[in-house]
């Protein structure tokens, strides 16, 4: 079996994706729920959840294309996540919150993007390692300074602002925009280039470097208003406590961001599948179904992601 | 465009997708039909021969229940009551119960709306972290009822307010204080190691503190070094500062408060080495691990007391007088905080589930053992407690003055050491 780059891709593989993903995740949940319960774990939808899923997988979503639509592979967008939401924590009102999230964010991922283009680290393992830093680095937050103290007992950060989720929506749309219209302008160019090479870049007549770090920065500033949105809307308990600092959310943005097409249009379509995935966990997991099988549903839609780019770019010849 | 080429790849992946889907989780399913038990009972109520309606209970967890740990130790409790109250589903049964795992704390809300869609009557939580949404959502739905483990009442009002919300917990410090007294006269070194998940939860600090007191009370020379983890489950860390806390800080006796029998089997595999170094249970009885280095430990079991608030709970909703729900227990009304006291002295926990003492190792001399027989007495019947007075901080400041004790909120609020740390995190 060999694979043959296509002379033209096939963006109809995304759309075979996606089928298989879907026909995938059918066939589970009849084959788990014995078809009994496989309406209602399809249907029972909470709205209000499956909105403020939507907004945070999609900003998390956004945050990976930046990086791997130029060829550079931050993992860490969870690292980048707990970073945007303690500074939401700390921050006074919405837009402190939302404007500090991503400075805090960008500052976060500086470490490994400076790293990367001055001394050629490998950025996936240091934004990957970085995360377990932020674990640490929040849970000191958490003990000491955000700690809430009218809490007695309870060791709890304070809690963050609460943010509407139509408001979550809106800046979730308004990154997708905000995303689409830097790539069609000339900065967004050069950052798409940088995926077939430096040297592209660089006859261009830009500095890869400066590019590198930038699609960096700007993965890493979406990633930590994706944290900031997810610990905004939540119904009730907007806080961090010491054994759940993350959420898991940075990881879904990476599967919507392949379901996607590195696209940010598609990543909007996959995110509203993603979030959809996630309802159809919890219900799961309602009817009694290992916690384990709600994450996996949501892998598997990241494989069919993968499958798809490899189809979208590449023929397989059987011999 | 598409063609109908690309039509007919896209029907073909869609089967492709579904045999792949549903023949992986048949497989899967067929692999994990032995360790994953089925819990889901028919959800239509149907009358039993005794003419009592089911009462479905929901639980939700914070971690896997195959932690051996918190999580563990909250399904164990939750098939008690099962067991207890739904001994024949046929013929004598008044619950039925559903759990649901690794429920992240800030969904706390809708994964409590969705039991009560799904036709729960009651909800028990069993994180801290879920106390907000439990909070709310009992405030949204006064005729449900919800318990919520390890949490409190902002004030009287809220107390007032929430009639149809209990909170719970069962506390161990009691049975660290004896454990203690059996660790302050086996240790030849005069020098004890902890192991704690994390070091500043005032829970951790309560067992801690209890610990180190019952150590001095019968050798003032000891003193204790405590090792942090970070997370509550950890094995690999636990062994390795189980270790350190061997080899470099010359402890023999190990006492933690973690989810794994990682320390005990540190302190089992020097036993056999020829060092002789002791260990406890904690939280379930983790002697086989460790049968030689095993001291005695505290188990926790949920059961009798899920079974007290759903008997309660259950009478207030057959016959909708709340106040059987609501003002009990009478010293504190919905607010359960369990401990030692909850068995009398000759219990043993194979016969009584609600005794959370285990039995002392052969190797403990015998007086020593009439030691912790007695203090363990005095507990029970109210004329003793580990922190009674006076009790002096690390920093020697009067904490517990002459023949006081602290109150509940006090223990509960614990954030100062007492005498005698060594290394603190």
């Amino acid at each position: 079996m060999r694979l043959i780059q296509r002379s033209k891709p096939a963006s109809v593989y995304y759309v075979v994706a996606f089928l298989s993903s879907l026909a995938t995740v059918l066939a589970a949940v009849y084959a788990l729920t014995g078809g009994a319960d496989a309406v209602r774990v399809f249907t029972n939808i909470n709205l209000q959840m499956f909105l403020r899923v939507f907004a945070a997988v999609c900003v998390m979503g956004l945050a990976s294309v930046f990086s791997y639509r130029s060829g550079v592979w931050n993992i860490g967008q969870e690292g980048q996540a707990v970073m945007g939401a303690l500074a939401a924590i700390a921050a006074p009102d919405v837009i402190t919150a939302l404007a500090l999230s991503a400075a805090v964010a960008t500052g976060w991922i500086a470490t490994p993007a400076l790293l990367r283009v001055w001394l050629g680290v490998n950025e996936a393992v240091t934004t990957f390692l970085t995360f377990f830093i932020a674990v640490y680095i929040a849970r000191y937050f958490v003990e000491n300074p955000l700690r809430d103290l009218t809490k007695k007992g309870f060791i709890v950060s304070v809690e963050a602002p609460f943010l509407e989720t139509y408001a979550a929506l809106a800046i979730a749309l308004l990154a997708a925009v905000g995303v689409v219209a830097l790539y069609r302008a000339r900065v967004g160019l050069y950052l798409r280039l940088l995926s077939s090479g430096e040297e592209v870049v660089k006859y261009a007549g830009k500095s890869p470097k400066l590019y590198t770090a930038l699609a960096l920065l700007l993965s890493g500033a979406l990633a930590g208003v994706g944290g900031a949105l997810e610990i905004m809307t939540r119904e009730a308990g907007r806080y961090m406590t010491l054994q759940q600092v993350n959420t898991g959310f940075g990881l879904f943005g990476i599967s919507a961001s392949w379901l996607g097409g590195l696209n940010p249009l598609g990543v909007l379509a996959a995110s509203l599948y993603i979030a959809w995935l996630y309802e159809v966990g919890i219900n799961l997991k309602t009817v009694g179904m290992p916690a384990l099988v709600a994450n996996a549903l949501v892998g598997s839609a990241m494989v069919w992601g993968l499958v798809g780019y490899v189809l979208y770019r590449y023929r397989v010849v059987w011999r | 465009m598409a063609t109908r080429r690309d039509w007919l790849k896209a029907v073909a992946s869609f089967i492709t997708g579904a045999v792949v889907g549903s023949g992986t989780t048949y497989l899967a399913l067929q692999s994990a039909k032995t360790a994953v038990e089925k819990t889901t009972t028919p959800t239509d109520a149907e009358k039993t021969t005794t003419g009592l309606p089911k009462m479905r209970i929901h639980f939700l967890y914070v971690g896997p229940i195959g932690d051996y740990g918190w999580t563990h130790a909250h399904d164990l409790g939750r098939r008690y009551l099962e067991r207890s109250l739904c001994p024949d589903p046929k013929k004598w049964c008044i619950v039925e119960t559903k759990y649901v795992e690794s429920v992240p704390e800030g969904e706390t809300y809708t994964y409590v709306k969705k039991a009560i869609d799904g036709g729960a009557h009651m909800v028990f939580t069993t994180s801290y972290g879920f106390m907000d949404g439990t909070k709310r959502a009992a405030a949204e739905f006064p005729d449900k009822f919800f318990a919520h483990c390890s949490g409190y009442f902002k004030d009287i009002d809220e107390w007032k307010r929430l009639k149809n919300f209990a909170e719970y917990f069962i506390d161990l410090y009691e049975a660290y204080y004896l454990n203690g007294i059996v660790a302050g006269r086996m240790t030849k070194t005069n020098k004890l190691g902890y192991v704690a998940a994390f070091a500043k939860l005032p829970e951790v600090i309560r067992h801690m503190n209890a610990f180190l007191l019952g150590a001095r009370e019968v050798n003032p020379r000891v003193t204790m070094d405590v090792i942090e983890l970070g997370s509550w489950y950890n094995p690999e860390g636990a062994k390795k500062a189980a270790t350190t806390l061997v080899e470099t800080n010359k402890a023999d006796v190990l006492a933690f408060t973690e989810d794994s029998p990682a320390v005990l089997q540190v302190a089992e595999d020097f036993q056999k080495r020829g060092r002789p170094v002791w260990s406890f249970s904690h939280y379930s009885d983790m002697s086989q691990y460790g049968p030689m280095a095993h001291l005695t430990g505290q188990i926790v079991n949920w059961g009798p007391l899920y079974v007290e608030m759903v008997v309660r709970a259950y009478l207030a909703w057959v016959s909708g007088d709340m106040s059987i729900w609501a003002e009990w227990p009478p010293e504190r009304p919905r607010d359960y905080w369990w401990s030692m006291k909850q068995a009398y002295v000759h219990y043993s926990h194979r016969e009584n589930p609600t005794d959370i003492v285990m039995p002392i190792n052969p190797a403990v001399p015998a007086d020593v053992r009439t030691r912790v027989e007695q203090r363990r007495r005095e507990v029970i019947e109210g004329v003793w407690d580990p922190f009674t007075g006076p009790l002096r901080d690390m920093k020697g400041e009067l904490r517990v003055g002459e023949r006081l004790r602290l109150s509940k909120d006090q223990l509960y609020d614990m954030d100062w050491y007492v005498e005698g740390y060594g290394q603190l995190p």
